[in-house]
């Protein structure tokens, strides 16, 4: 049997692959770019406005091939994760009272959803913002927490695009990990992070 | 504002549940906790899924959690002194933080 799977390769699984991250990091621009990448069109908004994705946006029977090899998976675009939500945070984009406190529910329920989902994800992409110092509780406690679980994670350290992003400060922080600096935007590496999926499917 | 030192012994006598109760407790007084040592990441992600439900728009926004270790890599220190700051959201910011140093601002 072993000589078999050698012969043909090992069959890939496919991946419920997790977007995790704090919020404004660029998760929705991610599985956006997936999407498109895999031939389907993006539905995710991207907002400058903090924990726009509240709810789990799953894109199911995505398919990619990379360098000859089908890359199977679901994509699930996770809402941020943060320790707190403050709605006057929301009132400085524009937001009515109603809308913010609203919008904070919402974010609360998200989170705790996306909590949840560690649990039934086979494989995830930790997103942490290249520009910003990448000592946040959060990335830590996500990618703790993922290691615990035994779930295969790859580190995006996006915005890459921008002039100010330090992505081998991550790689410092987080030496045992794959660290791939990439721009969900611009697609910078895109091809790295699918190779790197690859590997882990 | 309280703060409260809380060593590695007393916590270690507590149940996962029965630590964050007590830290939510402290912290919706007004109270900055800070334990000697680290909450596991199976307890820091219950701690935020139960400080999730606790949020009160107006009365509770939440938590900040401040992991100082003595090591420049994560996952390179499981044996090093830690400590663990624990605040009421929004209260404290954190303005200089390397492996070596923690500068807080306390509002």
């Amino acid at each position: 049997m072993a000589w078999l799977l050698r012969l043909f390769g090992r069959k890939k699984r496919r991946l419920v692959l997790g977007i995790y991250g704090a919020p404004n990091v660029g998760k929705t621009t991610l599985a956006n770019r997936i999407a498109k990448d895999c031939g389907v069109e993006p539905k995710g908004i991207v907002s400058e406005i903090p924990h726009e994705t509240r709810i789990v946006e799953k894109v199911e029977e995505l398919s990619l091939n990379v360098d000859g090899k089908v890359l199977q998976m679901t994509v699930l675009d996770m809402p941020g994760l943060a320790t707190k939500i403050n709605y006057r945070d929301f009132l400085n984009y524009g937001l009515s009272e109603e809308e913010a406190v609203k919008r904070a529910k919402e974010a609360i329920k998200g989170i705790i959803e996306a909590v949840k989902w560690l649990d039934n994800v086979n494989a995830a992409i930790a997103v942490i913002d290249s520009t910003k110092v990448p000592y946040d509780q959060v990335n830590i406690m996500l990618i703790g927490n993922l290691e615990a679980k035994g779930i295969p994670v790859i580190i995006a350290a996006n915005k890459i695009d921008l002039p100010e992003a330090r992505p081998h400060l991550i790689k410092e922080v987080f030496p045992n990990h794959e660290v791939i600096p990439i721009s969900a935007l611009t697609g910078q590496n895109m091809d790295k992070l699918y190779e790197a999926l690859v590997k882990i499917a | 504002m309280k703060i409260d030192f809380i060593s590695k012994n007393a916590l270690k006598r507590l149940k996962t549940r029965e630590k964050i109760d007590m830290i939510l407790r402290l912290v919706k007084n007004n109270t900055i906790i800070v334990l000697e040592g680290n909450l596991s990441p199976g307890e820091q992600i219950e701690l935020v899924k139960e400080t999730m439900r606790q949020i009160d728009p107006l009365s509770f926004i939440g938590i900040e959690i401040i992991d100082f270790t003595n090591a420049e890599k994560y996952g390179a220190a499981k044996n090093t002194a830690s400590l663990t700051i624990i605040a009421p959201g929004g209260k404290v910011e954190v303005i200089k933080k390397t492996p070596n140093y923690l500068s807080m601002q306390v509002s």
